[in-house]
């Protein structure tokens, strides 16, 4: 007969796999949230077709901006500009399994030039505030909101302060669960630099929110 | 595994990132270490609050910001990227300038049109040999075909009524094997044997072409390639019902004929498609 210790840690080794096997299937899902041949249909000018590619990754897409920027009005806007480059290349895309990748590398880029944009402008008028910490307060809680508003503008604060390099690879990671080999290819970075952004941005992220992790 | 080798891994660990021998050392680790546990525990609680955060923060796309992509796309003319205005030039020699899978098609189809210019003539010389002989016998086969060919005596005398079931690109190594040394072939073998090859040598274009139009899909207008697809379809229907008479009929010259005028039509199709 097994022990209760032994009992325990059957459960959570299953509880590991399972773990692994809901991330594969959570992988999987976000594949086949697209229909088979509606990418090829989107390259093929279908308008309709690029529409579903839009409700499907316009929600990810549209919060991986936000998060960067923190600045609502322009993430809806840059996330405009996302799509409309996604539909110009569409035939670019190689691998429609990796449809989703390909958006945020596009989203990725747009951001980067807005943000080197606004610095430029910044400079022209004699101020060198990064654009993240002065659109900090582009958020809106919804309604009956579980986390704190304390604990949430704290979590705003410490993504702001993170430099872009990190603040992208722990929300792709994070926030999106895209594996090491997914943000390279978004980012261009290599996967050592990508592991220890990940691991730099975790130690900076819970130095701030020490008081709200302790059990 | 050490607690401080089990440590530096258990992010990738739990990120699903680790090779599974390296993820089963972690896991029988932390079976025994109440510290790793600890800390694995620790990071459960940091990713489900950042989980918690983005799903409480995530933002859906206003209303108007589909209307405003749409507007932005419809008037986008990619689509018909390639079909600007030729000059002379590349209206002559346009097929030496396209891509070089389009430049091996073009090259397979100067080829076959040799081979299966043989086939028609071999066709018609034993149409017209069939004719003659209806009214004057001759007693023996004419060996012209081994004669004039001699490779096809190295390669395979295709058994008449085989014809059609031969499938292309395969028999000639177990054909060679079982060829009997130096029997001269017969008209019905020998255009047979023409007839494999020449098919063949149209299945290697068509495969050439399909990747040569795949590349150009998207410069194809949606409408158009409908039309296309429905007319291959067609013309994959006679093939097939030309096979299918050739297996019943394997001397039926006509059928023959029929096969080899649908892969022309195919080729020719998918040309126009694949170089315009």
């Amino acid at each position: 007969m097994k022990s209760l210790a032994s009992k325990l840690r059957d459960s959570w080794l299953e509880n590991l796999n399972n773990e692994s096997e809901r991330r594969e299937q959570r992988e999987k899902m976000a594949f086949s949230e697209i229909a088979p041949g509606v990418v090829e249909r989107a390259k093929c000018g279908d308008e309709e077709a690029f529409h579903l590619i839009f409700n499907r990754y316009g929600r990810p897409v549209l919060s991986f901006i936000n998060h960067h920027l923190q600045n609502r009005g322009l993430a809806e806007e840059l996330a405009q500009e996302t799509f409309v480059r996604a539909y110009r290349n569409l035939s670019g895309l190689k691998d429609d399994l990796r449809l989703s990748t390909w958006l945020f590398g596009i989203a990725r880029n747009v951001v980067r030039e807005s943000v080197r944009q606004s610095r430029k402008d910044e400079r022209k008028v004699g101020l060198d505030e990064p654009e993240s910490l002065k659109l900090e307060s582009g958020f809106v809680l919804p309604e009956g909101s579980m986390l704190d508003r304390e604990l949430t503008e704290t979590i705003h604060k410490a993504l702001a302060e993170l430099d872009d390099d990190k603040r992208i690879v722990f929300s792709l990671k994070i926030f999106h669960e895209k594996s090491y080999e997914e943000i390279s290819s978004i980012t261009g970075h290599s996967i050592g630099k990508l592991k220890t952004d990940l691991h730099r941005a975790r130690a900076e992220m819970r130095k701030r929110l020490e008081p709200y992790l302790a059990v | 595994m050490n607690c401080e080798r089990c440590q530096i891994e258990l992010e990738d660990f739990l990120y699903g990132e680790l090779p599974e021998r390296l993820a089963a050392e972690v896991r029988q680790h932390l079976v025994g270490c109440t510290e790793c546990v600890a800390e694995r525990d620790r990071l459960e609680r940091e990713n489900a609050l950042f989980m918690t955060f983005y799903e409480q923060t995530a933002i859906d796309p206003a209303a108007e910001s589909w209307e405003a992509i749409r507007t932005q796309i419809a008037a986008e003319p990619v689509r018909q990227v390639h079909e600007q205005k030729l000059g002379w030039r590349q209206t002559m020699f346009g097929w030496l300038l396209a891509p070089t899978l389009a430049q091996q098609a073009a090259l397979a189809i100067l080829l076959i049109a040799v081979s299966v210019g043989t086939t028609i003539w071999l066709m018609r010389r034993g149409n017209d040999e069939k004719q003659l002989a209806e009214v004057k016998p001759s007693p023996t086969a004419s060996p012209h075909g081994a004669e004039s060919n001699p490779k096809s005596t190295e390669t395979i005398p295709v058994p008449t009524k085989d014809l059609a079931s031969v499938e292309p690109g395969k028999p000639t190594s177990q054909a060679r094997r079982e060829l009997p040394p130096a029997r001269p072939l017969s008209d019905n073998e020998l255009l047979a044997q023409q007839l494999v090859r020449a098919e063949r040598e149209y299945q290697s274009a068509v495969k050439l072409l399909d990747r040569a139009v795949a590349k150009r899909r998207n410069e194809i207008e949606p409408e158009a390639f409908k039309k296309y697809e429905s007319s291959l379809a067609l013309i994959d229907s006679s093939i097939a019902q030309s096979k299918k008479a050739l297996r019943e009929f394997p001397n039926d010259v006509a059928a023959g004929q029929f096969l080899l005028a649908a892969y022309a039509r195919k080729v020719e199709l998918m040309q126009e498609v694949a170089m315009q």
